[in-house]
Parts: C-alpha cells; sequence; structure tokens
C-alpha cells in the first residue's frame, strides 16, 4: 500500500500554500523541463564540513587531532547553531551572561569547515559541540534505521547545548530541561592530568564528553526508564552505553587510527595499541578514569559482583564490547599482516608502509562503525525498564543474528566472549550458545495485532521510509521552500490526514501525527485485551510507550522490516518503598510487517492476578529491586544526615547526584 | 622525698556462686559515646577499660559532669585514677571531645589505642590529609555562611568539629599520666586480628575494623581534589556577595552577547543556578562518613562472653567483617552490641541484625548512646531500634527512662549500666 493511494478521496498531493513548486518528477502530467534538469547544478551541499578537536583540547595542540567532520547541510540553520533537532545557547550560568553564536553559513566559514580550532572563540566550541552532537545523532539514526527526535515538548522542541553552562570539572544531560549542561573549570594545580596547572578546560572541547552526553540524550528518547534505579545495572548500563557510542564513534575517524597505527611502529596486533587510543578517551570526565582502568587489563569475572559504582560497574560493560571489538580487529588484520610480512607474521623496524597502515585503519575503522550499529541496533530488544546487562547481551545478539546470521566477521561470537569472561549472564540463561541467548520466539496468534492496525502501521512503514528516502530529500531541497528547517525535518506532505493541522510546523507533521495517534489509539486497545496474556494487570492503564517502524540492511543487504512496541504499566502506590521510584511492569513487543508478534522481552511487575510464566519473574523483580535499594542504603550516609523527607524520595536524589557530583557519596 | 605510699590490695574475696560479672557502664553523654568496662580482676582491683568520652549536643549532663564521673568511678582506692586502656575509635568530636577536659592529665592510662589511620605512617597521611584539607574547605565554608547556615546542617559543624578536637587529639597522642603505651590499630605487619593487652592478658581482643583492605581505604578518603574544594570556596564567596562570581572569565569582553536572540529559559537558568546548592551538605557528609570509616571496631572475647564495640563504622568496614564466615559466627555469638553511630542506619548493617545478632546466645545486650535531636529525625531510626528490640533480650538507650529493662541499673542520670555473666 503506498501513501498516495489513501483510500480517503482527498487529492494525493495536496495543493501547498505557498509559491508553487514544479510537480514532482515522477508525475507523469508533469512538464519534461523540470522533469529533466540535472539537479546536480542547481543542489545544494549535502554534507558541512566542519572543524574540530577529537581529543581532548590540551591534546589538541598537537595538530594532528586536530580534523574536519562532516556532517548533514542543515538547510535553514541559524546561528548559534540552531538545527532541527538542536539547538545551541551560549549561556554562561556562572557569569549570567551570553555569548556571541557562530553563523556557519558564513561564506568565510563555509570555505573552511567553520571556525578553526581555537579555544579563545566560543563560536568554535559552539561549532565543535554541535559538529560532534549531530555526527553522534547521524550514527544512531542509521543504525536505528529510524530518525533521532529530540522533541520533548512545545517549550523544548529541540535538544539544547549549553557549552558554558556552570564553572565545574562536569557535563551532565538534564532530561527535565531537555538539555546537555557543558562545564568549564580551571585545572587542578596540584593534579592537573594532562592539562597545564591553573588552565581553563572546556568540557565542552572533548569530543568524547559531548559524545557521551549525546548519547544519554538519545538514550533517555529511546528508553525515559532507564534513568530509574531499579537495580544495580541500569544507571551503569546508561554511561556505559554512552561511552561506547563516544568511543567507536572517535574510531570510527580513520585519520586519528591511521596516527596510532603508524606511531605503533608494528604493533598493530598489539592490543596495547587500541587500548591505547582508548585511553586517550575522555581524559578529564570521572567516567573516562574508570573505563581506562578497565580496558585492556586481565579480565575478572568476580568483578561485576563488587562494582556497583555507576560508572566503574558501565566501565566493566564497555570493556566487554571493546574486547569483542579488539578480538575481531585481530582476526580481520591477520591476512593483511601475512601479505605485508610474507607469512613470517614479523613486521620489519621502522615505519610500515602506508598502503599497509591505510588498510589496517580502514579495517579498524569499518568495524568500529559496525560495532556502534551493532550496539545501537540492539536497542529495540531491550525491556522498556529495569534493564540488566544481560537484557544487553541478548539484545545484542537478537539482533544481529536477524540481519547478520553468517556472523561473517565473527564479531557476535567476540562479544559473546567478551561477556563471557566478565561474568556478564543473562537471567534465565544457562549456556551462553548462540541459540539460548536468542530471544525466545512467539508463537500465539491470538497475540497478532487486529488486521486494521496492521493496515494503519503499514501506512506508518511507509512514511518511515520515506523520512529515510535519500532521493526524495534531494529533490525535496532542490525546490523552494520559504522555511528550510521544517522541510528537513520529514518529507511527507502528501499523505495528510488533517488539514487542519496542516500549518503547524516545528515538530511532527501533521499526517503522520494524525496516523500516530490512530495506532496509539489501536495499541492501548490490543494491549488492554491481551493484558493478563501480556503479563499485565488487567483494569490498570497501561500506557503505549512508544511505537515504530524499524528497517535495516544486514551485511549481507538483507533488509528487515520490524515494528517495535513499548508498554509500560506503573504502580506508584509501592514508589515509598523503592525510595521514591514506582514499580513499573514494562513490555518490549517486536512485531513483523505483517503483524505477527516475533517475541517480547518482558519484566513483569507482582499483582493479585499474575500468572506464571510472569508470575515467578514478577516476584523475583521485586525482591531484586528491594535489595537493590537495602544495599545502596547501607552505603549511603546521607539517609542518617539527610534533610527531612529524604528518605521518601532517596533514589531519585542519589540519581541526581551521581549525575552531578559523581563520586562524592 | 617520702617514700611512695601503697595501700596493700585487699585479699581478693571470690564471689559466691553467681559466676563474676562484666559491667558495661554507659553515660549520658547527650549525643555522644563513653563507655566503661569493669573487669573484675582474678585478684586485686577491678581492670577498667574506657572506649570513648565525647559529644557533640548535651543531653541530660554537660560533658564536664560526665568527665568528673568517669574519672571518679576510675580511681582505685589508693585515690589513684587508672585505666588499663584508653580506646578513641575515631576523631569524631562526640567520641574524643571529653578528652580537652585537663583533669585527665590527673589520671594514669596503660595504653591508648587509636585506629592506624591516626598513626605516622604514609597512607595514614595521606587519609588524614585528605580529610582535613576538606575539613578546612568546610571549615571556611561555615564561616562564610554564616552560623544559621550551619544550625541547620549540623553535619557540618560535627565535621568541622574535627580540625579543632586539637586539645583532645594532643591529650590521645601525647597526654595522660603513667605514660601510656600508644598502639595504631590494626598494624601493617599483624598477621592476625588479636592484640594482646599487657594489663588484660586473660581476654581476647580481636581488631576487625579499620581495614587495610585498599577497597576499604578508598571509604575513608574523602572527595579530593581542589575541583570540590574550588566549588566550595566559590559557593561561599557567593554567599558573602551574592550574584558576583569568584570564577575566572572563560572569554575576553568583546565575545558578550548582550542581547540574545534566543535566551535560555528561566527554568534552566534558575538549574544552573542551584547547581551546587547542596554542595557543602554532601561534602560534610561524605567526610563524615570517611571519619566514620576510621573507627577502630574492637571485640572484646571473656571466657564465652563477647562484647561488640563498632565504634562508628559504616558499611566499608562492616563489609570487610562480613564477609569472613568465622567473624560472622563470631558475631552471632556475641552476648553484647553496642550500637554504631546513634542508631542511625548506615552503621548497623540489616544483615547483621536480621541474620547474625543473638543467633547463638539466650540473653544479648544492646546499649545505644544517644539523645533525640530535632534536626536529625532519623537518629536514631525507628525501624532499626524495633528490629534491635526483637533480637535482644536487653536493650537501653542512653536518654532512656530508667524503668524500662531491669536488665540494667542505672545511676541517675548519670549512667546506665549492664552486667553481663562471663563465667
Amino acid at each position: 500500500m503506498t501513501v498516495t493511494g489513501r483510500p480517503k478521496g482527498k487529492g494525493a498531493g495536496r495543493t501547498p500554500k505557498r509559491s508553487a513548486p514544479p510537480p514532482p518528477p515522477d508525475d507523469p502530467a508533469g512538464k519534461p523541463g523540470p522533469r529533466f534538469a540535472s539537479i546536480s547544478a542547481s543542489r545544494p551541499a549535502d554534507r558541512r564540513k566542519l572543524n574540530i578537536f577529537v581529543s581532548d583540547p590540551m591534546a589538541g595542540r598537537r595538530a594532528r587531532y586536530r580534523t574536519s567532520i562532516d556532517v548533514n547541510n542543515e538547510p535553514g540553520l541559524l546561528p548559534g547553531p540552531v538545527g532541527a533537532l538542536v539547538e545551541v545557547i551560549d549561556y554562561d550560568g556562572e557569569h549570567d551572561q551570553y555569548y556571541t553564536p557562530v553563523d556557519l553559513n558564513e561564506p568565510v566559514h563555509l570555505m573552511q569547515g567553520g571556525l578553526l580550532p581555537n579555544e579563545s572563540d566560543p563560536r568554535f566550541h559552539q561549532q565543535m559541540v554541535y559538529a560532534v552532537t549531530m555526527k553522534v545523532v547521524e550514527s544512531a539514526r542509521r543504525a536505528l534505521g529510524r530518525p533521532i527526535k529530540f522533541y520533548r515538548s512545545e517549550r523544548t522542541p529541540r535538544l539544547r547545548l549549553i557549552p558554558h553552562a556552570f564553572y565545574g570539572a562536569n557535563a551532565f544531560f538534564d532530561p527535565k530541561s531537555n538539555a546537555i549542561f557543558f562545564g568549564y573549570f580551571k585545572a587542578d594545580s596540584d593534579d592537573p592530568g594532562p592539562n597545564l596547572p591553573g588552565q581553563l578546560v572546556f568540557t565542552c572541547l572533548s569530543h568524547d564528553i559531548i559524545a557521551h552526553e549525546v548519547t544519554h540524550a538519545i538514550v533517555h528518547g529511546l528508553r525515559r526508564y532507564f534513568l530509574e534505579p531499579t537495580n544495580h545495572d541500569v544507571l551503569a548500563f546508561h554511561e556505559a552505553f554512552a561511552d561506547i557510542v563516544a568511543l567507536f564513534q572517535r574510531f570510527s575517524y580513520a585519520p586519528i587510527l591511521r596516527e596510532q597505527i603508524q606511531a605503533s611502529k608494528g604493533r598493530i596486533q598489539d592490543q596495547a595499541m587500541l587500548v591505547e587510543l582508548a585511553r586517550q578517551f575522555g581524559y578529564a570526565s570521572g567516567s573516562g578514569q574508570a573505563l581506562r582502568s578497565a580496558l585492556g587489563v586481565k579480565p575478572d569475572p568476580t568483578l561485576l559482583g563488587r562494582t556497583f559504582e555507576c560508572h566503574d560497574r558501565g566501565a566493566i560493560l564497555v570493556s566487554a564490547v571493546f574486547d569483542g571489538f579488539y578480538r575481531t580487529y585481530e582476526g580481520r588484520i591477520a591476512d593483511l599482516l601475512r601479505i605485508a610480512t610474507n607469512g613470517s607474521g614479523e613486521l620489519p623496524a621502522g615505519h610500515l608502509h602506508p598502503d599497509l597502515v591505510e588498510r589496517v585503519a580502514n579495517e579498524a575503522s569499518v568495524l568500529a562503525d559496525h560495532v556502534l550499529r551493532m550496539c545501537l541496533r540492539a536497542f529495540d530488544y531491550l525491556p522498556p525498564v529495569d534493564v540488566t546487562f544481560g537484557d544487553f547481551l541478548r539484545a545484542l545478539v537478537t539482533a544481529d543474528l536477524d540481519v547478520n546470521p553468517e556472523d561473517r566477521f565473527e564479531l557476535r561470537f567476540n562479544m559473546i566472549e567478551g561477556f563471557r569472561i566478565r561474568g556478564i549472564f543473562p537471567d534465565g540463561v544457562f549456556s551462553l550458545a548462540e541459540e539460548s541467548l536468542t530471544l525466545p520466539t512467539c508463537d500465539d496468534p491470538g497475540l497478532d495485532l487486529d488486521p486494521h492496525l496492521v493496515e494503519l502501521v503499514q501506512l506508518l512503514f511507509a512514511i518511515n521510509a520515506r523520512a529515510l528516502d535519500w532521493a526524495g530529500r534531494v529533490v525535496q531541497r532542490t525546490r523552494p521552500s520559504s522555511d528550510g528547517l521544517a522541510a528537513f525535518q520529514s518529507v511527507v506532505r502528501e499523505s495528510d490526514e488533517d488539514p487542519d493541522d496542516a500549518d503547524e510546523e516545528g515538530s511532527l507533521l501533521p499526517s503522520e501525527r494524525g496516523l500516530k495517534r490512530k495506532i496509539g489509539q489501536g495499541l492501548g486497545h490490543y494491549v488492554s485485551q491481551r493484558a493478563v496474556a501480556l503479563g499485565f494487570e488487567p483494569d490498570k492503564p497501561i500506557a503505549v510507550v512508544s511505537f515504530h517502524p524499524v528497517h535495516r540492511i544486514g551485511l549481507d543487504q538483507r533488509v528487515l522490516v520490524e515494528f517495535v512496541v513499548q508498554f509500560v504499566q506503573t504502580d506508584e502506590t509501592r514508589s515509598a518503598e523503592f525510595g521514591g521510584i514506582p514499580m513499573r511492569a514494562g513490555l518490549t513487543a517486536i512485531f513483523s510487517a505483517d503483524g505477527r508478534l516475533r517475541t517480547v522481552v518482558s519484566r513483569p511487575m507482582p499483582h493479585p492476578g499474575v500468572t506464571e510464566p510472569f508470575a515467578a519473574a514478577a516476584g523475583a523483580r521485586a525482591d531484586r529491586q528491594r535489595a537493590f535499594v537495602e544495599a545502596i542504603d547501607l552505603g549511603d550516609p546521607r539517609l542518617a544526615w539527610g534533610p527531612d523527607g529524604y528518605e521518601a524520595v532517596r533514589m531519585k536524589l542519589r540519581k541526581s547526584l551521581a549525575s552531578l557530583h559523581a563520586g562524592i557519596l | 622525698m617520702p617514700p611512695r605510699m601503697r595501700r596493700p590490695r585487699p585479699a581478693a574475696v571470690p564471689p559466691p556462686a553467681p559466676r563474676s560479672r562484666l559491667r558495661v557502664r554507659m553515660y549520658d553523654v547527650g549525643f555522644g559515646d563513653c563507655f566503661l568496662l569493669l573487669l573484675p580482676a582474678p585478684e586485686g582491683r577491678d581492670r577498667k577499660v574506657l572506649i570513648d568520652c565525647g559529644s557533640f549536643k548535651a543531653g541530660r549532663n554537660v560533658l564536664a559532669d560526665v568527665v568528673g564521673q568517669v574519672i571518679s568511678d576510675v580511681t582505685d582506692d589508693d585515690g589513684v585514677a587508672r585505666i588499663d586502656l584508653l580506646v578513641a575509635t575515631h576523631r569524631h568530636k562526640d567520641h574524643i571531645s571529653g578528652f580537652a577536659d585537663p583533669r585527665w592529665d590527673k589520671v594514669e592510662v596503660g595504653e591508648v589505642w587509636m585506629p592506624w589511620t591516626e598513626s605516622d605512617e604514609p597512607e595514614a597521611r595521606e587519609i588524614a590529609r585528605a580529610q582535613s584539607a576538606l575539613a578546612l574547605a568546610l571549615h571556611s565554608y561555615a564561616q562564610a555562611a554564616g552560623a544559621a547556615a550551619v544550625a541547620d546542617a549540623p553535619v557540618l559543624d560535627l565535621n568541622v568539629g574535627t580540625s579543632v578536637n586539637g586539645a583532645a587529639m594532643e591529650r590521645l597522642r601525647q597526654g595522660f599520666r603513667g605514660r601510656p603505651r600508644r598502639r595504631y590499630l590494626p598494624t601493617r605487619e599483624a598477621s592476625t586480628r588479636y592484640v594482646e593487652c599487657a594489663a588484660l592478658s586473660d581476654i581476647r581482643i580481636q581488631v576487625l575494623g579499620p581495614s587495610r583492605d585498599r577497597e576499604t581505604i578508598f571509604d575513608m578518603n574523602p572527595p579530593s581534589g581542589e575541583g570540590y574544594l574550588a566549588l566550595l570556596g566559590m559557593r561561599a564567596a557567593s554567599l558573602a556577595k551574592p550574584g558576583a562570581s569568584t570564577a575566572p572569565e572563560p572569554f575576553g569582553r568583546q565575545w558578550i552577547d548582550p542581547t540574545p536572540s534566543r535566551p535560555l529559559d528561566a527554568a534552566a537558568r534558575s538549574k544552573l543556578r542551584d547547581l551546587n546548592r547542596d554542595l557543602p551538605l554532601e561534602l560534610a557528609t561524605a567526610l563524615d562518613k570517611a571519619i566514620n570509616n576510621t573507627s577502630l571496631m574492637l571485640l572484646f572475647s571473656i571466657g564465652e562472653a563477647h562484647l561488640l564495640f563498632p565504634g562508628d563504622a559504616q558499611w566499608g568496614t562492616w563489609r570487610e567483617v562480613l564477609k569472613d564466615p568465622e567473624l560472622c559466627r563470631l558475631l552471632e555469638q556475641c552476648c553484647f552490641y553496642k550500637v554504631g553511630h546513634h542508631g542511625s542506619h548506615n552503621a548497623t548493617p540489616i544483615s547483621f541484625v536480621s541474620r547474625h545478632l543473638g543467633k547463638q546466645r539466650q540473653e544479648v545486650w544492646a546499649m545505644v548512646p544517644v539523645t533525640s535531636y530535632s534536626k536529625w529525625p532519623d537518629i536514631p531510626r525507628a525501624p532499626l531500634i524495633d528490629a534491635l528490640k526483637g533480637k535482644v533480650t536487653h536493650f537501653v538507650r542512653s536518654d532512656g527512662d530508667r524503668q524500662a529493662d531491669a536488665g540494667f541499673r542505672w545511676e541517675g542520670d548519670l549512667y546506665v549500666e549492664a552486667a553481663i555473666p562471663i563465667g
């Protein structure tokens, strides 16, 4: 079914209210002129080059750690920069003042990839924050197979990036403000790390810190309850995932890899070489520290059982993924080594042949990109609440097996190994064989979507496909538009559901909005009809937290289309018991394109009518959450000294403390 | 010079049928600790062990009166005040402030035990350095913030005090009569937890904490680095002069945009303004935890009786203890528990109460030195106190009601005493 062929009798192509554009190229009635005009002559650039530091500004003093990356050229980018998804607001809360915003469309900036790296010009800071953010968003979009949205409310339609928000050695994502606040601080005069004593350090100039915080924002958009500490893994997972994305994002910049590989003088198969690169990660940041000590050391399977600080624990997960990456890299370059050494495996002393460096760097960067996608793809298979590292492993394997059954790189195998030797196991899985890690498939026709709902969902598939369709976007850009921003957000205007909404701009487009409302209602009906079968408490509201189509392309060009829905049920009455965090039941349901339920990831909660197979899991989960709160209480001195009412909301407050003043308590 | 006269000790009269008892005296110092153990000697005078003497906030008695009482209670028939073993569990005011009293100079002390973190070892100096840097920063903050702010957050006061407990610490290190032997425990070389005390040779004393394990040492180190200290200083400065920042300007004045076209909303700006509002309290609490974790935790075994004095040890030290199955068995045999940290939740692990306490004992005493304080409604923590009462046979609070439990003897409001059979 196509978008334009809607059985509603409305005109397929809505007449635009602005200047009449030429008819679409696929319109057979169109005039030949515009149809055959070469678009490459008039089309604006797809990509915009921007200079950034690739590591911390201090390391950036050495020219080679500066690079330019290219990001989508957003039409109508405003000074700030203010784009469709994110906006940079250079407000300094410490001094209560604003700094001049950069206009990246000024010719001088267009000519040389924006401003040149320069610590003393706030406009370069703004540019770098914007560039790295967009790069990470792009990676996430590609891997997830759908656009990333930061829309939270009318007041905060975009993610705000505040590069000099406060004075302090930290940066953090604040979901409530829909903003990332970056701090700046004076390096310790006693322990400056790699910085000059007393020098000002800007967290917004660290590629890894930006990538890390943006990932927090992306993860929060995908799983809003992953900031609720319900077990030891939840916040650690948030930290770990942010580090994984930042780390592999950096590894995908081939020029840096080339540099490092050449500098290694032939130790290209030495894990230390890659570890060294990873260790330059986020130097001044707290999580970077935990990570540095976790990478490249002999894995200790007992460590997980006694590490609970969320950054330290997260570092274990990052090192598992890094290990999988490294093992795969080793396998991938073995042939290159044999060729380069005539089979001896002994590289000659001195400089490596640039061709070899180029090829090895390429392998590593392609692989890094692959790991990044694999990790992001796993997201659709995670439960909506109460995630564990084990869930991530299962999701990783399930998601990858679907699109890459052959595991040509052996990446999946190596990942499992990386997790295994660190003692990361999913609950209820006794073997780490691929088959047992894969989520069980569901085979109950009673749980499939109703046919009319399937129709609506397929419509959404079509819209999503068009939003991802690059050719369509190119055409879009060649046409005049008074508001480039709105046009960029989505290209679907033809399938209007509700013409009254047609003039709203900025967020979801009306057609999509109307359709989504209907699907949301349909899914609400679907789940309330099957509440017991899906492990929920009947007669109690169940929220449809999110639903989205997924289009994925595997290594062998295999295409996978799925429809992923998250349902959540909340029991506020038990919040006090868990320190202010309500008990929630959650279910991620994955449907095939024709509406059959393929698999579910479920987190039931106890309720009077709970039945097997959910009852046991629900009971165990409540016990685990209680034990978790107790364990945290033990080490928290604030429970004794804390302000009035601390106890009732302590888990919430601990979370905010962890994000801001990590390591104090 | 007249010959030193000493009265002959009265001949030991072996106690009749009920076998001898050890007396544990808890003085009511208000919010603080002061315990005296009186051990019957095979012959001669009682042996005396004093564990802590300090108060943060007066209760029914002023501290000076308690000090006077303790000194008179340890005075032998020859008029000389003698303490065989004096233990200062950790350097918090509510445990040592009483030792600032000059009357202690007349008291003859056999040994003074302190946690190893008070020694001259490099690791100990490092911990002390970090703790006092933070205490000093909190002190400056408290001065800038003024009395009202400190009164609102007494934990600040308690921990600022650690840097000014000078006189008490000085006496513990140098003072008392009789050239007491100073020991900082456990020693680095110790191969066993047992420590011999010359005057108490029939008593086995085990040192359970503070640990020298790296992970636990970490719990004794407060957050360091100038970062937090600088923030604290800035917080103090902004209290003194609101609106003015002492932080360096990141850019030249030419980059300031006086008329931003897209300003940040008020909610986000106020979020930034309040970012470090709770920092002083958080840091004070962190320092408090760090110092509590240096607590000397002792287990006395006399015959079949085992008595646990954990100081104010928090989870770091407890974690180490509860990891050891052999120690857990001993905890189950304890017949006396000094409730740590005035009955707050974080110095008595739930698992210790639910799994170990009283498990292998008919009769168990628990004493909690505390006085209710409106600023800390959770001290003592009601659910913990209830759980304890369910596990022990005799429970008492230092500010408690005299009629509450027949298992104790009250001496006015001054102290309450338990007599524990040791036969």
